[in-house]
């Protein structure tokens, strides 16, 4: 697999989970922009374009999973503060039950783990029995 | 100074602006607005060139932050924004090779050209009656008498069976097509086996007495767009579906068979008065029933 093809595999890999990781993080508590961006930036690998964020709150907004508000600060320039929706906290403990599943079931696919031969061994005895 | 004054910062949101520019106003609006505050909250007033670069590299490419904002591929919106229609449409017809137009040209014309004729014909106004009228026969004009039926007056004459009977009237033509009267849509004369033959003059000439037997007829004949003519019906007088004295048949309107162009309609004339043929008391009696074979006039 050429460096091109990895990047775009790990691009669709980053695009999927980006939303339920923002969810994560407003379900913590209300953030703005720049804060959510910073946020993100922490977990290595995750944001590579921090204004491609953007986009993806508004759709997350249309979808009825987050929603935002003006906070008016003397202190500070007038933000645009985003928080989840309950349906928002519905839809990001559905996606951690199957992250659970899938993450596991990736990982025991691709041998990784305490045991890296788990997964190897797994797809053999599977094989056998089967 | 703010630091979207500084020169890279307003590079970077003209490029934005231009990459927005394929997203509906509402969403463009909105994205350039996230944007901005952004840098305003990355970036202080005072913000050297390093700074700068660093916020922007880190915020991505203008045409990435707008290319995420398409709508995503597989989700039931497309993936590129809808241009206007009018830009959609002029894009299109730019796809269409010369001979595409050509040949799109001459199907419009093949389809719309004889279309258009027909509804053309189709419009155009049915002949009037003129209100000049006689009695053909001279048999008929000292005989006719005035009688009610139904409410409507009647310019009743014996029936003559037998006999060719029938009346002239001016119709005149208000379309500006020439209308050919080709014959009778309804048997006026009752019970004849063959429908009443109708002529037309082939002129227009109204004199003061004289006509309509003055002038010639022909059957089929013309009446020129804007123009009157006598119209001759004449019918072959059949007794037997009259039955008994003060009984009559009659029409108080002419459905001709015209016809206009290439087409050819029923129209129907209103005569204004019934002429009919009634069994008078007085009048001439028939020999028999027996015949049924009624010659045409």
């Amino acid at each position: 697999m050429s460096g091109m093809d990895r990047a775009a595999e790990t691009t669709e890999l980053r695009r999927g989970v980006l939303g339920p990781c923002v969810l994560a993080l407003l379900a913590e508590r209300p953030r703005f922009g720049l804060e959510l961006v910073r946020d993100l930036s922490q977990a290595d690998g995750l944001l590579t374009s921090e204004g491609t964020v953007y986009p993806l709150l508004n759709r997350l907004r249309d979808a009825g999973l987050v929603t935002n508000r003006w906070v008016h600060d003397d202190k500070t320039r007038p933000r645009r503060y985003y928080s989840i929706t309950d349906q928002g906290r519905e839809h990001l403990v559905a996606f951690r039950t199957d992250w659970s599943a899938f993450s596991a079931a990736v990982d025991g696919v691709l041998g990784i783990g305490a045991d890296p031969g788990a997964g190897q061994r797994r797809r053999r005895v599977g094989g056998e029995t089967g | 100074m703010s630091a979207l004054e500084h020169p890279l910062v307003a590079r970077y949101l003209r490029e934005l602006d231009v990459a927005l520019d394929r997203l509906p106003p509402d969403a463009a609006a909105e994205l350039a607005e996230q944007i901005r505050a952004h840098l305003e909250e990355a970036l202080p007033p005072d913000a050297d060139d390093k700074a700068v670069a660093t916020v922007l590299a880190a915020l991505g490419p203008a045409s990435l932050v707008a290319e995420a904002a398409w709508p995503e591929v597989g989700t039931g919106r497309s993936a590129v924004p809808r241009e206007p229609l009018s830009r959609r449409i002029a894009k299109s017809a730019r796809k269409v090779p010369i001979t595409g137009w050509l040949v799109i040209a001459a199907l419009c014309i093949a389809i719309g050209l004889p279309s258009g004729t027909v509804i053309y014909w189709r419009t155009q106004s049915s002949l009037q009656f003129l209100t000049t009228s006689a009695w053909w026969s001279r048999a008929d004009w000292s005989h006719e008498v005035d009688t009610q039926a139904a409410g409507a007056t009647q310019e009743t004459v014996p029936i003559r069976p037998g006999q060719i009977q029938g009346f002239a009237i001016t119709i005149y033509n208000p379309s500006d097509m020439t209308q050919v009267i080709v014959g009778s849509a309804d048997n006026i004369s009752p019970g004849a086996p063959v429908p009443p033959q109708i002529a037309v003059s082939t002129t227009g000439t109204l004199r003061q007495s004289g006509e309509p037997h003055w002038v010639r007829y022909r059957i089929g004949g013309p009446i020129p767009p804007h123009s009157y003519r006598w119209v001759r019906v004449l019918w072959r007088s059949y007794y037997c579906y009259l039955n008994g004295v003060g009984s009559s048949q009659g029409t108080s309107d002419l459905l001709l068979r015209v016809r206009v162009g290439l087409i050819t309609r029923t129209e129907d004339i209103q005569l204004g008065t019934e002429y009919a043929v009634g069994v008078f008391a007085s009048g001439p009696h028939p020999a028999s029933c027996g015949s049924q074979a009624v010659p045409h006039p």
